[in-house]
């Protein structure tokens, strides 16, 4: 009898959620609002900018959360199928072709700045060197189509922003990669990452699924199904993996959402549209405002081109460049993933080039 | 086991909020509708994550999570019970940024006929008698008189708006605005018309207004061509039910 329920616990725990949450889009919501009658009554939620801060707090999660998602399935993908060895067939030996080579990697594998954490640090675990990680992690937010279409179209059909903006961001990109390869070029994974969260995971998760015991019971069976039978293991697992990296990135995702929604509600953009002071400076305060608001790199080209009014063309490039690179809500994943002295060089090293090569140029 | 109940608790509980917000239609207040498919793969994913989490509740601790990691991400979920998402209003309008029928002098000098991305919407506005700005053709209509305010000054025009006043609308000024989403909420800012008040007393600030009047240019302190409507009619009106409007 038991055995009878093990066998279709799969089956029957599906079917029951299922049908709880069939019932709630149902009926769920005249069942909350019992609820929410209490909890929302209460004085000191009802302030106007409690409100302001929660709306623009949910629509930063809301909106981020399937990338986040998207990105943690691609990484315990790439954690179960990608082995350590694959690494260097894909990619050449020599950092400097290899270096700009990732940089136009987000052509072909768009993924946007919510998602790209996740999948950098899975890298690193899978034996990619830094500046391989680092490198994909600055290009493919500002160099992949959705950004470069939204930039087009922001910019009223004209390429000259777009050009402007991949080719700075690809050249930081470029010069972060090399800098992290003198830096971290030939150290271990373990220096990059974060303890604690990488040592219980060398510990629990490369351990080889021992399905001898299986062999055993079902001799009978043909070697295919038992095969099959692996590979359903392995997704499981993978999933079941993407569960605790959900809990673990989402953490630092909800935080980095908090701190820009206070941001935007007691700061915002009003904090730089008095300014006309020194062209630096408004630069300096501009990035300042790109890293505090943490917009969607696919959005920010609107935000950007609603400042021409008021902003020289240089500090539009560095909000349009810096903000997808760097940014409140990024910085925060990072610091769940990487080690503080990493993402001190990040975060230091690409406002500076980022700074000076667009005070240079421009 | 405690831990995995609440990792089921946490993915089961944002997927029924998303879930809620979609049935509710409170997802137009957090982000644009082209963008409900994406809330549509969360939600998908959250469950088969709490699905998968069921099916290894007696499964290893895959990584060591502090508590403070389960608090803030149920952090969401708290803050949806206690004090859930509204719609936003002109008191945070300066703080997302304003936008209103002020053109670019950049634009203006740029643009030759042959590459304005406005002219096709441009031709179709010289015909009319009077421009009604709707929802679906209000960013375009905006950007087309922001680049053409001579050419179509002394035309009536319609518009619907909250009021805003900052300090660089005058004393008998303000701007009607709505709030200009791309992706989501945390990108909106407000676009709207410059409205000069004849023989009327101020308006509050964020109350809803229907506007009827002759879109004329002034100039401005810095020497630029301003499209502004002198008012003729003002209604007040409810807020509309999606009180966004989308760039397409």
């Amino acid at each position: 009898m038991i055995r009878f329920f093990r066998s279709i616990y799969i089956e029957l725990t599906g079917s029951i959620v299922l049908l709880a949450f069939i019932l709630f889009t149902v009926n769920g919501v005249t069942w909350l609002s019992s609820i929410f009658d209490i909890t929302r009554g209460l004085q000191f939620v009802q302030g106007g900018n409690v409100r302001n801060f929660s709306t623009i707090f949910f629509s930063i999660f809301v909106e981020g959360l399937p990338f986040i998602l998207l990105g943690i399935l691609v990484s315990s993908f790439i954690h179960v199928y990608v082995k350590e060895d694959m690494v260097w067939r894909i990619l050449p030996r020599n950092p400097f072709l290899a270096i700009p080579m990732v940089a136009c990697l987000g052509l072909f594998l768009p993924i946007c700045e919510c998602g790209i954490v996740p999948v950098a640090k899975r890298l690193i675990q899978k034996g990619f060197p830094a500046y391989i990680a680092f490198t994909f992690l600055l290009a493919t937010p500002v160099i992949n189509p959705v950004t470069i279409f939204s930039t087009y179209l922001a910019f009223g059909d004209q390429w000259q922003m777009v050009y402007t903006r991949v080719l700075f961001a690809a050249g930081i990109a470029i010069l972060m990669g090399i800098l992290f390869f003198f830096v971290y070029g030939k150290k271990p994974a373990d220096a990059i990452l974060k303890t604690d969260g990488s040592k219980t995971n060398h510990d629990c998760c490369d351990h080889d699924h021992d399905h001898s015991h299986h062999s055993h019971e079902h001799k009978q069976k043909d070697a295919h199904e038992h095969h099959k039978h692996e590979q359903d293991d392995k997704v499981i697992h993978a999933l079941h993996h993407g569960v605790f990296e959900f809990i673990s990135t989402g953490k630092y995702f909800v935080l980095g959402a908090i701190i820009a929604a206070l941001f935007q509600t007691f700061i915002g953009v009003s904090g730089i549209s008095h300014l006309s002071t020194a062209d630096w400076l408004t630069m300096l305060l501009v990035m300042g405002v790109a890293f505090g608001i943490s917009v969607c790199s696919s959005a920010d080209a609107f935000i950007a081109a609603s400042f021409r009014n008021f902003l020289p063309t240089s500090s539009i490039v560095a909000f349009l460049v810096f903000g997808p690179m760097v940014d409140l809500k990024n910085i925060s994943m990072m610091l769940g993933s990487f080690r503080p002295r990493v993402v001190a060089l990040f975060f230091f090293g690409t406002t500076l080039i980022t700074f000076s090569s667009i005070l240079a140029i421009m | 086991m405690v831990r995995a109940w609440i990792r089921i608790l946490i993915c089961m509980g944002i997927a029924l909020m998303l879930i809620g917000f979609v049935v509710t239609k409170e997802i137009t207040l957090l982000v644009a509708p082209k963008m409900v498919w994406f809330v549509g793969f969360s939600i998908f994913v959250l469950m088969v994550f709490s699905l998968v989490q069921i099916w290894q509740l007696k499964g290893k601790e895959l990584h060591r999570l502090g508590f403070s990691s389960y608090l803030l991400v149920l952090f969401p979920i708290f803050l949806f019970l206690f004090a859930p998402p509204k719609v936003l209003d002109a008191s945070v309008a300066n703080k997302k940024g304003v936008h209103y029928s002020k053109p670019n002098s950049q634009q203006e000098a740029e643009i030759s006929p042959s590459d304005d991305p406005y002219a096709e919407e441009f031709a179709a506005l010289k015909k009319l008698n009077i421009i009604k700005i709707t929802d679906s053709n209000y960013g375009d209509v905006l950007a087309t008189i922001q680049i053409h305010p001579k050419e179509l000054s002394g035309k009536q025009i319609q518009v619907k708006g909250f009021v805003y006043k900052d300090d660089t609308t005058g004393k008998n000024q303000f701007i009607a605005g709505r709030y200009l989403i791309v992706c989501c909420v945390a990108d909106a800012e407000v676009a709207g018309y410059l409205v000069n008040l004849e023989h009327q007393k101020p308006l509050p600030e964020n109350k809803w207004v229907e506007v009827t009047g002759k879109l004329k240019t002034t100039v401005g302190q810095d020497g630029t061509v301003e499209p502004i409507i002198f008012q003729s009619k003002i209604q007040m009106i409810t807020a509309p039910k999606d009180p966004y409007v989308y760039f397409n």
